[in-house]
């Protein structure tokens, strides 16, 4: 009699039920890591959350008494401000607030209609382009003298590309447009 | 060059430790797909206003879009950009803990995002204003279902992200992979102010 199907079969069941082991002891272990994580995370978060928003207060705040006082002041009492916080918080501070006002006013100039359309919209355009180089500037910290020539090269050349091709299909599009009507 | 050897110069499967010259171009790759994208989105937002006004006397932007839905959006994806950089500073600084719970948030500020789109979307549709109804709405749907998409992809990489940080801890090829996604996540942000000052805003005026 040859070895029987078991006997066979012994070797690579075991190397699965090993695996099966192995694999569960891993599991367990990511979940427990994972478990104990989320639950510092939990912990933390509210207390962080707080500073951030403490800190954002404090920021605008005083933003908003550097307007009313207005000149030098107000000026200097910004920048004694920023000076105090953590430098590399910094940029994404400044970049969130400029982002928040650039977003708030086309938003209540839509909501509150008080403004000509053409007007409203031309606002909305130039709030549009002004918060674009802000991300770009705070967020991707995308700078004339410290990001790599070759980025920056890169973004130019984009920057043509998209002028030539949304440009020129404007162009087209809005002068059949046009032919059309006549 | 052959897969293996490619592989082998841009610093073997990712996971040895490379020179930073590696990362800085792998930067750089990353920085031209972000352009592709970008001219990707131009041209869509392009599509988009040639189309504004074909609703082929179906509804138009004014009665679908919801001014407080395209503010929530917005002030989402804001607050994710900047929970993304705090997330940054605490990776840079090596507290684990921090970059996660941030990134968490981030996850979740995102997710809401999508949450608000899909609920748009399933409401447009469901009042008969589907992709298929206009040009203008084709458009719509096109330029702001692909930029939706992207936030969707976004999100899976944050996850993907979180387990690594978790698992392999604060590694080299970690943390430039890290980067990357908040280049990526910043960008999203970028295109969307597009879109609300292109799409919404306009159209509700």
């Amino acid at each position: 009699m040859g070895p029987s199907p078991e006997d066979t079969d012994r070797g690579p069941r075991s190397q699965l039920t090993d695996i099966g082991r192995s694999l569960r002891s891993h599991v367990t272990d990511i979940g427990r890591s994972l478990g104990s994580h989320l639950g510092r995370i939990g912990r933390e978060l509210p207390g962080q959350l707080e500073r951030i928003g403490r800190g954002l207060l404090v920021f605008l705040t005083h933003i908003g008494r550097g307007l009313r006082s207005a000149g030098v002041g107000a000026h200097r009492s910004v920048r004694s401000y920023l000076a105090g916080i953590d430098r590399d918080l910094r940029p994404y501070l400044i970049g969130f607030a400029l982002a928040l006002i650039l977003t708030a006013i086309p938003f209540a100039l839509v909501a509150t209609n008080p403004l000509p359309k053409l007007t409203t919209l031309i606002i909305i355009g130039v709030a549009a382009a002004i918060q674009v180089l802000v991300h770009l500037r705070y967020f991707l910290h995308l700078d004339l003298t410290s990001t790599p020539r070759e980025n920056l090269v890169a973004i130019v050349f984009t920057a043509i590309l998209i002028f030539l091709m949304v440009g020129g299909s404007f162009w087209i599009m809005f002068d059949l447009h046009n032919r059309m009507a006549m | 060059m052959t897969a293996d050897a490619f592989v082998a110069a841009a610093g073997g499967n990712g996971d040895e430790p490379a020179t930073p010259d590696v990362y800085e171009q792998r930067a750089f790759g990353f920085w031209l797909y972000l352009m592709s994208d970008a001219i990707i989105f131009s041209l869509l937002f392009a599509t988009y206003a040639v189309m504004a006004r074909n609703n082929a006397g179906g509804p138009t932007g004014n009665t679908l879009f919801s001014l407080p839905n395209a503010f929530a959006e917005t002030m989402l994806l804001l607050f994710s950009s900047i929970t993304f950089g705090l997330a940054t500073l605490a990776m840079k600084s090596g507290e684990k803990e921090r970059m996660l719970s941030w990134l968490l948030v981030t996850f979740l500020l995102g997710l809401g995002f999508v949450g608000l789109e899909i609920r748009e979307f399933h409401g447009m549709v469901r009042a008969g204003a589907g992709p298929d109804r206009s040009g203008f709405l084709s458009a719509f749907f096109t330029l702001v279902g692909t930029h939706g998409l992207h936030v969707t992809f976004g999100l899976i990489w944050i996850l993907i992200m979180t387990s690594q940080v978790i698992i392999k801890g604060l590694t080299i090829p970690v943390a430039s992979r890290f980067l990357r996604l908040g280049l990526f996540w910043h960008f999203l942000d970028i295109i969307w102010i597009g879109i609300f000052s292109i799409v919404y805003l306009p159209g509700i005026l």
